[in-house]
Formats: structure tokens, C-alpha cells, sequence
């Protein structure tokens, strides 16, 4: 590799988009000027892909409680921490980790119990904005991914 | 019928790299270069869509055009893709991954959709020529323009960047040629080394289901529309997506009755008789409607009249089930 070594950290906080703007200027930088960085990155996002193909599990009793619990930014749409400077570890280890982390990032399917019966009945108020917004995203994976579901991110504003 | 098992709340991390990819959109072109035809034109249009998604990382700035009446609205948002993974940055946050999309509205989580199995391949991709030719500048870039054309009459474009393949902008026209909603990268840059992650937890999400009680869910319905999915929501909302090979259109159907006051103001319509409230939003046009103790409410990106017509034939009342047996039984005999 060029330039000498990242920290440790940092490309797998790279990953997880957490690097500061300079930090990641710094990753792209190299990103780009060498190649086995490159290929580390894509080692991490192989094992990424293979994780998202495993099959969805029923989850253990109390499994989603701790996850909620132990995800601390489960509830914000970009959670972000600090990159952490590490010891430097050999890239297997570090693209290891980086498979660790990739696996606590991917897609992860907790089925609980069915709701019981055909549905709410008596006085139906439809959200249709919401509902819009749902067939967009929708039509966006069932037909053609990144244009058609640009408008569900789009709240609708319907008169009042 | 038999509905699936399991389902209800969903847990999920979607995550992935960001840089984003590439609509490949590759037709095979006709001869004179301004023109090709083939049965199923569209269909591999948006089937090299999909194949060539992974080939570029990419992030840029996108605008969501539409038409209410005749008012214009436009919403500019940021896009980026990598591995398979969109990102969406709006008012709201949405994320995409091949298996799911989840929406953050600001108060937390929802997984909007999950991937279902294509119960009808065979789309009526027939119903549309595709023809070819020069396009003009999108985002700076020289473009070809791939359009989608039904008994003569330009239904869908999408212009597609003549050195990375990916898909510029996507437009729907109304039977007059007007564009009446669009989506068009303004900024665009391709192959930028980018990455991010995204944490969906303990969020809800409806279930992907092979059929639904107290439904109704014609394979067929309006001009060639197909059904391709099934969807049962936490709330026992049911919702059904229909495409033309071009166009979607879902219905969602909740058991009730519809409380008339709680729409919003809107064009009031007829779907089969019944009295209907019709609007236009930025994922497509909507009309609600109550029929036999059923609320549907249908939206997609199909014209107004196409909308009207599906969900006239979608909200129909079955056949009596000793017609729908004797058609079964008779079928082999009828050459």
C-alpha cells in the first residue's frame, strides 16, 4: 500500500460511515490511489452480500428486546460514532473485523407472531399518503430499483 | 385459502455500502438506430436495469416531478447506491436493500416493502413497442432515450447515460405527450469510492403471502395489468401489486367502512358505480373508494383512466363459487 498504513480503525469505521469529513477524504483518498485497499473494501462488502442471502430465523424469546436494547442507534436514521484509532493489526485480521461488523450491519429479520384475524373492521380512514409512499417503495424493489423509488421518500402533502 | 406463517413485527438491520450503481439500460438496436421493436422490448430494458445495478457506485442529486391539476411540484433529493443498496435522502431518510425497504419519517423506523416472489412473470410487455434513439443533456451527460410506446402513443421514457449506462431520468406521459411526472438525476457523480451503514431495528413489516382471506385479487385486471405480489400489512391492511410491464399500480384493501370525512379534499370519480375520491401524488396517481364493505385504495404510476379501470375490475365481486367450480370443471372441454 501507498502512503503507509490507515489506522486501524478507520477504514472499518469508513464502512460504517462514521469517519468526520476529513477522515473520509482521507479513506477515498487512498481508496483511490491504491488497489489493495480496494480490495479489502471489497472483501467486507463479499461477505456483507453473503451474509444478506442468509434466510430470515425465528429469533430466540427476548431476542428482539436486546437487540433494540443493544443498538444504540437503532432509532436514528444515520447513527454515527467516532472512528477509533487502534493498534495496527494485519489486513486479515482487520478485514475479519471488518466481516464482524458487517454481519452486525446486515440485514437482520426478527418474525414474530401473525396478527390474528382479517383485519380491523368498523370506520376505515385510509392514510393514503403513507400508503402511497408504501407502493412506491414497492414498485421500487418488485420492478426497477433506484428511480422508482425515489418518490417514497417524498412526503406527500394533500390538502386539508 | 391459506395464509402464511409467521410475520408481524420485523426486526431488521439493513445495511450496506454506498457509492452507487449503475441502470445499465442496453436495448438492441434496430437498424436505422431511431427505432426497434420487439415483444418484449421493456422487459429487457428493465431486466439489464437490474443486472447492471451493481457496476457503478453512485451518488447524486435527484428531482421528483408531478402534476396536481395544474399545479407542479418538485422535491429534490439525494441518491446514492452501492452493492445493491439505495439510499434515499429526503425530508425523510429511505433505505433500499435487495430484500426490503425501510422508511425513517423522523419518528422511527417502518419497513415499507419486502421482496415477494414474481407470482406472474409473463407481464404484458407485448402491449408496448420499445423504440430508440438520440437523447439530449441530462446532468451534463449526452444520453439515448429509450421509450415505451402503446398503439402509437408515448407512454414512458427513460434516458440513459451514453458512457456508464445508468438511467438519467425516467419520465411518465400523459395520452397528449405531456410529461406528467419524472424523475431525473441533476448531479451525478459515478464511481466515487463511498460507504455507509444503516440500522433498521424492531421495525414492522408486512408479509409477502401467497393468498389473502377476504381479498379481492384477480390475477388480471385493467388494460393487461398482471398481479405480481401479495402483501399483508400489521394493521390487516392487504395490498396487491399489478403491473403492465411498464407501469405499477398497488391496492391496498382494508375491511370497513370508509369514513368520507376523514379524506382529504380531492376530484371526486366513479369506480364501477361507486362513488370515488381521486388525487395525484408524488408516487402516483390514488383514488379511494368503499365497495361491498371493502375500502381500496389504488395508486400507481398508471394513467387516471387505467387506474379507474383496474381498480373497477380488482373491487368487482367474485363469480359465485359453483360458476367459478363449473368454468373449472368445464374448462377442458372448451376448443
Amino acid at each position: 500500500m501507498t502512503g503507509g498504513p490507515l489506522p486501524d480503525d478507520l477504514l472499518s469505521a469508513y464502512l460504517d460511515g462514521e469517519c468526520t469529513p476529513a477522515e473520509r477524504a482521507a479513506v477515498e483518498a487512498r481508496l483511490a490511489a491504491d488497489a489493495r485497499w480496494r480490495e479489502e473494501l471489497e472483501a467486507v462488502r463479499s461477505a456483507r452480500d453473503a451474509l444478506r442471502r442468509l434466510p430470515f430465523r425465528e429469533p430466540p424469546a427476548g431476542f428482539l428486546a436486546d437487540l433494540t436494547r443493544g443498538t444504540p442507534g437503532a432509532a436514528a436514521p444515520r447513527p454515527r460514532r467516532a472512528a477509533r484509532v487502534a493498534p495496527s493489526r494485519p489486513p486479515a485480521a482487520r478485514t475479519a473485523l471488518a466481516a464482524v461488523a458487517a454481519v452486525a450491519a446486515t440485514i437482520v429479520a426478527v418474525v414474530a407472531a401473525a396478527p390474528d384475524g382479517p383485519g380491523p373492521e368498523g370506520e376505515v380512514r385510509p392514510a393514503i399518503a403513507h400508503l402511497s409512499r408504501t407502493h412506491a417503495a414497492t414498485a421500487g424493489l418488485e420492478v426497477e430499483p433506484a428511480h422508482l423509488v425515489a418518490p417514497a421518500a417524498v412526503p406527500a402533502e394533500l390538502p386539508r | 385459502m391459506r395464509r402464511l406463517a409467521g410475520a408481524g413485527a420485523l426486526g431488521a438491520v439493513v445495511a450496506g455500502s454506498v457509492a452507487v450503481a449503475a441502470l445499465v439500460v442496453l436495448v438492441t438496436a434496430g437498424a436505422s438506430g431511431d427505432q426497434t421493436a420487439g415483444p418484449d422490448g421493456w422487459d429487457e430494458v428493465v431486466e439489464r436495469v437490474r443486472e447492471q445495478v451493481r457496476a457503478h457506485t453512485f451518488t447524486g442529486v435527484v428531482a421528483v416531478e408531478w402534476y396536481d391539476g395544474g399545479a407542479h411540484h418538485r422535491e429534490r433529493i439525494e441518491v446514492s447506491h452501492a452493492g445493491g443498496v439505495v439510499h434515499v435522502e429526503g425530508d425523510d431518510s429511505l433505505v433500499v436493500s435487495e430484500e426490503a425497504a425501510a422508511l425513517h419519517d423522523g419518528a422511527g423506523w417502518e419497513v415499507l416493502a419486502r421482496r415477494s416472489v414474481v407470482a406472474d412473470a409473463e407481464l404484458a410487455s407485448r402491449k408496448y413497442v420499445v423504440e430508440e434513439r438520440d437523447g439530449p443533456l441530462v446532468a451534463g451527460r449526452p444520453t439515448t432515450v429509450f421509450e415505451a410506446r402503446h398503439e402509437g402513443v408515448a407512454v414512458e421514457r427513460v434516458y440513459v447515460d451514453d458512457d456508464s449506462g445508468v438511467a438519467l431520468r425516467r419520465e411518465r406521459l400523459d395520452p397528449d405527450g405531456r410529461v406528467v411526472r419524472a424523475v431525473t438525476f441533476e448531479r451525478l457523480e459515478i464511481d466515487v469510492p463511498m460507504a455507509t451503514s444503516y440500522t433498521v431495528a424492531a421495525a414492522p413489516a408486512p408479509e409477502a403471502v401467497e393468498d389473502l382471506d377476504d381479498a379481492r385479487d384477480p390475477r388480471r385486471a385493467g388494460p393487461g395489468f398482471a398481479l405480481l405480489g401479495r402483501w399483508l400489512h400489521r394493521d390487516g391492511t392487504a395490498q396487491l401489486l399489478y403491473s403492465d410491464g411498464v407501469l405499477a399500480v398497488s391496492v391496498f384493501e382494508q375491511r370497513g367502512e370508509l369514513v368520507w370525512e376523514a379524506l382529504p379534499p380531492g376530484e371526486d370519480v366513479r369506480v364501477g358505480g361507486a362513488p370515488a375520491r381521486a388525487y395525484s401524488l408524488p408516487a402516483g396517481e390514488v383514488v379511494v373508494f368503499e365497495r361491498d364493505g371493502l375500502v381500496f385504495t389504488c395508486v400507481g404510476d398508471a394513467s387516471r383512466a387505467d387506474l379507474l379501470a383496474l381498480a373497477a375490475d380488482v373491487s368487482a365481486p367474485r363469480d359465485p363459487i359453483w360458476r367459478r367450480l363449473g368454468d373449472t370443471v368445464l374448462a377442458p372441454f372448451r376448443w
